[in-house]
């Protein structure tokens, strides 16, 4: 079958594929983290957090619920899985309200008098301490066990407990038997704090799995169910069903693609060939962004292969356009002008997405362009070859009859356009979708899962907090304590339900100072002392540890960031203090907002300190707006650079004009009949607009060509009609996928190709222009 | 800082195994038996703390109301009067002129197993102690002692050994040792008496 001039430039393309696979498989990394689909923030202070959100502390949780069963089932469950999870190295924490033995913490409990609100100078009076020891009796002859009792002796005014009172977060989630439960009580919550940052796939899968096994062990009964969610976990799951998703989605339609291509042209070899471009295209693709970018997403690859689908369309014009007996060079010939205008209209298109500084869009363009040209190099260099002489395609001609139609339909056409660019004008709300959540590749119902045990474990409002910044730590401490009675006051007006100030664990040197300064002298608190326990039973001796720790607290020098370090207290800090190139940012998470106008209006009234009120939705939603109306001028140029290469092709720009005139009537119309069915648009609707803009151009070049005759006529519309049921098709397919962006560029993708076909058959036709 | 009650503690155990062969017939099953008590029961009460921080033992009166399956009151009447009423989860305590209190039990672990083995114990619920001690019952039914020591270690560093004297359907006495010497002694006195 088989000769030598078709063996050659088949051995130079499998040495190509090998050789591509091979340097791709060894040499480019295919990252999976998430961080390369979400936007950066141009603004320090946003950087700063959503380098805190997506690697720091708040990435590595995981959230667990388990649901069914009963009560008695869930607090045992939770209970077991916290001791086993434990138990395991992959958790750095796991809590689920279980309160362990009080550990005291030497450190704190030697700086107790520096750390505590309390520490005032009341505190030490006779009538202070006098009322103190009423209380210490009170719980030494209460009928339940002190947790404090040893420490008595040294703490008898009970600071440091009341130390670790002020340290608690500002609101917990309602318990059950100890256990953290939602507050209808049907979902015990824990939180499990992995090893490892969230965003490294590998590694959560690893914990995700392990949660999962320990939990089947556990639910020996079945009727529990786990729930877990976090950025972690929804990095998993992105993977796992971007994975599975377009693994599914390509298998069934390659089999559409191989079932169309066998019913049109009853050719197994046809079919192989047509196979050809598409796997060039996507190494060629892959290759591309593996030179530029030295690694390659897998949402790129996932994405970008359905959108090289649109290659299949090279070989189809190839083989529908062929005549009989015709060379296949010299048919290729023919229509080579036309289509190689389509192919780098098309990549005009990408062009747009590549120059983007959203380096997941960037290197998806990058991708689609690399493959778009490989593939139509392919079809051009490789495939006459391979197809060799006497090549003799069965097209029914009955298939090929083109509908001769008249004016009107071309005028009802544009009717519908304009009614459709009307009712897009009339829409009452935006037809967008900014939210970040608009960016997400993951199910809304994962979403929704989230922010529901968000809620339940009362976690501080996401995306509300106050952030300070100053080169000076001390500074940047004082100006935190300065604003805590201004957040005290909006507790009491209810405007938030609570906040958490790094100050609060870490006081500023000169509070610290000023705290050391009031401490009474030795003699002073002796007498003191001795007055205040004349009425107790309490022996004579006993609180001589309490005071040598208060003499010996007026030698300590202040605590320090760097000691708190090494203390239980280190987690909370990480939280709210980061230090990023000379700049300190100190960060206040605020617990169930209610007024932002109120919190607003605190930070301006705080007016010499840095402090500023950031809602992180909002700024997400500028972010995404603003890179949208970034991604629009670009395609005001991308569509400028359209015209003009059409226009230099055609040899007139109203010609161009012309060719364009049904894709932007398909793209209206697509657009018209999205939010018709109730889509909100996001970036990547923009992303498939853009495919059917090329694929548009395409179509209406080939229907304007003026043909020599009857039959190329006949061919052409074969060929078109062919492309658009395959790819339509294929995105159909696609458009039945749970991810909302595999979802979004399927739907649009479909309806603008039949839309683009409909409407060049109607209105280029009636305007032919030839490619020269 | 322990002191070491080990020496009397061991022959206190050589003491028991001594008698246990004599009380064949007197297992705890029966015993479980004799103190459920399905409709509760309310005693007056003297308790005496022996404390090492204090010059003198401190001895308080009043009344103990047990309601199952988990409500548990204690009434202190004299000297000063306050009230701990725990009902589930929670326990309120309140003295006068101050505002109540309201705890949840789980705040402190050692305060759950203590709460949970008080009510245990008024409830006849062995099976539940023996979650938390190894029990010893000695004695006989007319005069039978419970001895309860933890098997949590965290219990442990604070409670030494729990023990119980009754007869009959009868809790007459429970002794809390705890790490450190301190120990209670909760007296109950039959209501009529």
């Amino acid at each position: 079958m088989v000769d030598r001039r078709q063996l050659i430039p088949l051995l130079i393309w499998v040495f190509f594929v090998v050789l591509t696979f091979a340097w791709l498989t060894a040499k480019v990394p295919i990252r999976s983290d998430l961080s390369l689909f979400l936007p950066v923030s141009s603004d320090p202070a946003e950087k700063v957090i959503q380098q805190k959100l997506r690697e720091g502390v708040a990435s590595r949780l995981i959230l667990i619920g388990i649901d069914g069963g009963s009560l008695k089932q869930r607090v045992e469950a939770s209970r077991h899985l916290r001791q086993a999870l434990l138990k395991l190295e992959y958790f750095e924490r796991v809590e689920n309200g279980t309160v362990e033995s009080l550990q005291i913490d030497p450190l704190l409990f030697e700086y107790r008098y520096l750390l505590s609100k309390k520490s005032e100078a009341t505190l030490f009076t006779p009538q202070g301490l006098a009322q103190a020891l009423d209380r210490r009796m009170q719980e030494l002859t209460a009928p339940y066990p002190s947790p404090f009792k040893q420490q008595l002796p040294q703490d008898p005014t009970a600071i440091y407990p009341a130390l670790l009172k002020q340290w608690l977060p500002p609101s917990r989630p309602s318990s059950v038997q100890g256990v953290w439960f939602s507050a209808d009580q049907q979902r015990a919550l824990l939180i499990a704090e992995t090893e490892t940052k969230g965003m490294e796939i590998d590694s959560q899968q690893q914990a995700h799995n392990i949660i999962q096994q320990e939990f089947h062990k556990i639910d020996s009964s079945g009727q529990l169910r786990l729930q877990t969610s976090g950025p972690g976990v929804f990095a998993v799951h992105s993977r796992e069903v971007i994975r599975s998703e377009s693994k599914l989605l390509s298998l069934i339609s390659s089999a559409a693609i191989i079932l169309i291509l066998l019913l049109v042209y009853r050719s197994l070899r046809i079919t192989i060939l047509a196979a050809m471009p598409l796997i060039t295209a996507m190494l060629a693709g892959s290759g591309t962004v593996g030179l530029l970018f030295g690694e390659l997403h897998g949402i790129t690859l996932a994405f970008g292969i359905t959108l090289l689908g649109v290659t299949i369309d090279y070989p189809i014009h190839l083989f529908s356009h062929l005549k009989k007996n015709e060379l296949p060079l010299q048919g290729l010939m023919r229509i080579w002008p036309t289509l190689r205008v389509g192919v780098i209209t098309t990549c005009i298109g990408y062009l747009v997405m590549a120059t983007t500084d959203f380096r997941g869009l960037s290197q998806l363009g990058v991708f689609t362009i690399g493959g778009l040209l490989a593939g139509a190099l392919c079809t051009r260099l490789l495939l006459p070859r391979l197809m060799g002489e006497g090549w003799q395609l069965t097209i029914d001609t009955g298939v090929g009859q083109i509908p001769r139609l008249g004016r009107l339909p071309a005028s009802v056409m544009l009717g519908v356009g304009l009614c459709s660019l009307l009712f897009l004008f009339m829409q009452p709300t935006s037809i967008w979708h900014d939210d970040m959540s608009s960016m997400s590749a993951l199910p809304k119902q994962l979403l929704k899962l989230d922010r529901e045990m968000r809620v339940q474990l009362n976690a501080p409002e996401a995306g509300h907090l106050i952030i300070l910044h100053d080169p000076d730590l001390e500074n940047i401490l004082q100006q935190a304590e300065e604003l805590e009675d201004g957040l005290k006051d909006l507790v009491k007006s209810q405007a938030i339900a609570g906040f958490n100030l790094a100050s609060n664990y870490l006081p500023s040197l000169k509070r610290q100072l000023e705290r050391r300064a009031a401490l009474p002298s030795n003699a002073q608190l002796k007498s003191n002392l001795e007055q205040a326990l004349t009425n107790h039973r309490f022996r004579s001796n006993l609180f001589g540890p309490f005071l040598q720790d208060v003499a010996d607290t007026r030698n300590l020098q202040p605590l320090k960031l760097k000691q708190l370090t090494e203390t239980s207290l280190e987690q909370q800090l990480a939280n709210l203090l980061s230090h990023e190139g000379d700049e300190w940012f100190l960060m206040v998470p605020l617990y169930g907002v209610n007024n932002s106008a109120a919190i607003e209006q605190l930070t301006i009234q705080a007016n010499d300190s840095s402090a500023r009120y950031l809602q992180l939705g909002e700024e997400g939603k500028r972010m995404v707006i603003g890179f949208r109306e970034g991604v629009f001028s670009r395609i005001g140029w991308g569509v400028l650079a359209m015209v003009l290469l059409l226009s230099i092709s055609l040899q007139s720009g109203r010609s161009a004009l012309l060719v364009l005139l049904p894709v932007m009537l398909a793209v209206t119309l697509t657009v018209g009949l999205l939010v018709l069915l109730g889509e909100m648009l996001t970036i990547f609707h923009l992303v498939a607009l853009m495919l059917v803009v090329g694929i548009g151009i395409d179509y209406s070049l080939f229907f304007s060509r003026q043909e020599l005759s009857e039959e190329d006529g006949r061919r052409t519309f074969h060929a078109l009609a062919v492309c658009a049921i395959s790819t339509a098709t294929v995105f159909t397919i696609l458009a039945s996928s749970e991810i909302p962006v595999l979802r979004a560029i399927g739907l649009t993708t479909a309806i603008g190709v039949v839309g683009s076909f409909i409407a060049s058959m109607l209105l280029a036709r009636q305007f032919g222009t030839t490619v020269e | 800082m322990r002191s070491l009650p080990y020496s009397p503690f061991a022959l206190f155990l050589l003491l028991t195994v001594a008698v246990q062969a004599s009380a064949e017939e007197w297992n705890r099953m029966e015993l479980m038996m004799l103190l459920a008590t399905p409709q509760g029961s309310e005693q007056h009460y003297t308790e005496t703390k022996e404390l090492a921080f204090l010059e003198t033992s401190v001895v308080s009166q009043g009344r103990l109301v047990f309601t199952p399956p988990d409500q548990l009151l204690k009434q202190v009447e004299k000297p000063d009067v306050s009230r701990y009423e725990i009902t589930g989860d929670t326990m309120t305590i309140s003295h006068p002129g101050e505002a109540n209190q309201v705890v949840n039990i789980d705040t402190h672990p050692l305060l759950r197993t203590f709460i949970d083995t008080l009510r245990a114990i008024l409830a006849g619920d062995l099976k539940s102690l023996e979650h938390h001690y190894s029990l010893k019952l000695t004695g006989t039914r007319s005069a039978w002692q419970l001895h309860l020591s933890p098997l949590d270690s965290q219990l442990a560093t604070l409670v030494e050994s729990l023990i119980i004297n009754g007869q009959g359907k009868q809790i007459n006495q429970m002794i809390t040792q705890e790490q450190g010497g301190d120990r209670t002694t909760l007296t109950l006195h039959d209501n009529g008496g």
